[in-house]
């Protein structure tokens, strides 16, 4: 099972890599934020508001790339004519739709997260987490909720709040 | 996860008063398939003929589980389609062909490692089989290239091996050869030729009725979602009731002086023969000779003679003329005229 989920991911992932739409969701999105919520006052942030920006911006990146990640992947897979053979498979559409969708946050997780730090590199932005494990911890969980799709309209509403509450 | 094992006694394929309807809203009710009966046993591949719309795809989707049946049963080397999904699924494998059903920016080896997962073959069988299978279809060359840049051909035999991963005991093949040129098809129809050595059953559907020739031993008509014809490929051959097509052209001298058309012998007439204008530049006669013999030809030329013949052309009876036989024949109720 666990070697179904990352062959099935591994693939996804090559999949997604080849879509253009991934420079908006996953390079121009964060980096478009980042530039409106953190140049303009860059010099009177602290690191620990810039920390809760910084946040703010990864979690609303990956919601908004996880929502066209999971309608992209249904999409192309009616498009190319594999979502029958790809359902219909000894594994079940379940453990397929999981393997891809893993395949397809990870990627988009990967890319976001470069795209930030490039960021916060080039601008020095300083940062301050007063507990990096359960910082870690906190986002994980995130990226986790993710690949459940009923929870995906949680996830949307949370990015709301966090990004409004930011802003 | 345990794979399921075929019983060695049951048919491949059984199909029990299989019926498919498909109903939409405020139009009247289509019945795709109407209380089909059918038995194959293993290793054996069965041509599947049948106009466009006569439900070929409907019974090749509920084979692969795709389609729930209305009423009736089907059921794979025992395995009932609709009560046990995962074991027919383990036992069945379809290809559907085509440019569609494959990953067009992954190369034909990760589709290949991609659907290998989806179908649950072990990391190690997939590692060994992906070239055995690339070379036997003459994709190992290819095989890291995405299959975007494929030729048709090339797609279609990935399809194959596509279909192979899994060592299916009963494969669908929906139209393998459509758009390939005749190498590429003669290619393909050597790969399929294969499968039964090993108890592979084939379940074949074709417009392309060489293919049915070349590969199947038992053909199977459906009309209108009715099977109407259950032959061997012999029987199946001789459904046009003549073995071979005499076609002689006649100069157009052989018109009187009125120009009224010439008429056939009493013999020629006698012989079944039928007459046709060619573009008013002369007549062709039709003869479609019951037993192809020498005899024929010495009557034949004995009835000719003194007329002035421009062409004779002789060419033996093809499948194509017993599918269109087979057809345009009345259709009979459901079970009614299945021959074998």
């Amino acid at each position: 099972m666990i070697r179904a989920l990352y062959e099935l991911a591994r693939s996804q992932v090559l999949v997604v890599a080849t879509r253009s739409v991934n420079l908006a969701t996953d390079v121009v999105t964060p980096l478009l934020l980042m530039s409106l919520l953190v140049l303009p006052r860059i010099e009177r942030l602290t690191p620990r508001e810039a920390t809760g920006v910084v946040t703010g911006v990864l979690l609303a990146s990956f919601w908004g790339a996880s929502l066209w990640s999971g309608a992209g992947i249904l999409r192309r897979e009616r498009w190319f004519g594999t979502l029958g053979p790809s359902f219909t498979g000894r594994h079940g559409a379940v453990t397929v739709l999981m393997g891809k969708t893993l395949g397809g946050v990870v990627y988009d997780v990967g890319v976001i997260g470069l795209s930030t730090v490039a960021f916060v590199m080039a601008a020095g932005v300083r940062l301050e987490v007063r507990a990096p494990a359960a910082f870690a911890l906190g986002l994980l969980g995130r990226v986790a909720k993710g690949l459940d799709p009923v929870e995906c309209g949680g996830e949307a509403l949370t990015g709301v709040v966090v990004a409004g509450g930011l802003v | 996860m345990p794979v399921t094992q075929p019983s060695s006694s049951s048919p491949a394929i059984e199909l029990e008063s299989l019926t498919r309807t498909f109903r939409v809203p405020h139009r009247p009710a289509t019945v795709a398939l109407d209380g089909v009966d059918l038995e194959v046993p293993q290793g054996q591949i069965v041509g599947l003929l049948g106009e466009n719309g006569a439900g070929k795809t409907t019974l090749a989707k509920i084979l692969s589980t795709l389609l729930l049946p209305t009423s009736g049963t089907a059921r794979i080397l025992g395995h009932d389609v609709a009560a046990e999904t995962r074991a027919v699924r383990d036992l069945v494998t379809p290809v559907f062909g085509g440019d569609r059903g494959l990953y067009p920016m992954l190369s034909g080896r990760e589709n290949l490692r991609y659907f290998g997962a989806v179908h649950a073959v072990p990391h190690r069988e997939l590692r060994r089989r992906m070239p055995e299978l690339l070379e036997a279809a003459g994709l190992a060359e290819a095989a890291d290239r995405r299959v975007e840049t494929y030729s048709k051909g090339m797609r279609q035999r990935l399809h194959v091996c596509i279909g192979l991963l899994t060592r299916p005991r009963v494969l669908l093949l929906d139209e393998p050869t459509v758009g390939l040129d005749p190498a590429e098809s003669a290619r393909l129809r050597d790969v399929v030729a294969q499968f039964p050595a090993d108890g592979t059953t084939v379940l074949l559907t074709s417009h392309n009725l060489l293919d049915v020739e070349r590969l199947a031993e038992r053909v199977l008509v459906l009309q209108q979602g009715r099977l109407t014809h259950d032959l061997t490929l012999e029987q199946f051959r001789r459904l046009t009731g003549y073995e071979a097509v005499v076609t002689v052209t006649l100069g157009p001298s052989q018109h009187g002086a009125s120009g009224e058309e010439p008429e056939l012998t009493p013999a020629l007439a006698a012989m079944g023969a039928s007459l046709q204008a060619v573009d008013g530049e002369g007549t062709r006669i039709l003869l479609k000779v019951q037993r192809w013999s020498a005899e024929v030809l010495v009557r034949l030329a004995a009835e000719l003679s003194g007329r002035q013949i421009v062409d004779v052309q002789v060419r033996p009876a093809t499948l194509d003329d017993a599918f269109t036989h087979a057809v345009s024949s009345p259709l009979a109720p459901a079970g009614s005229e299945v021959e074998a």
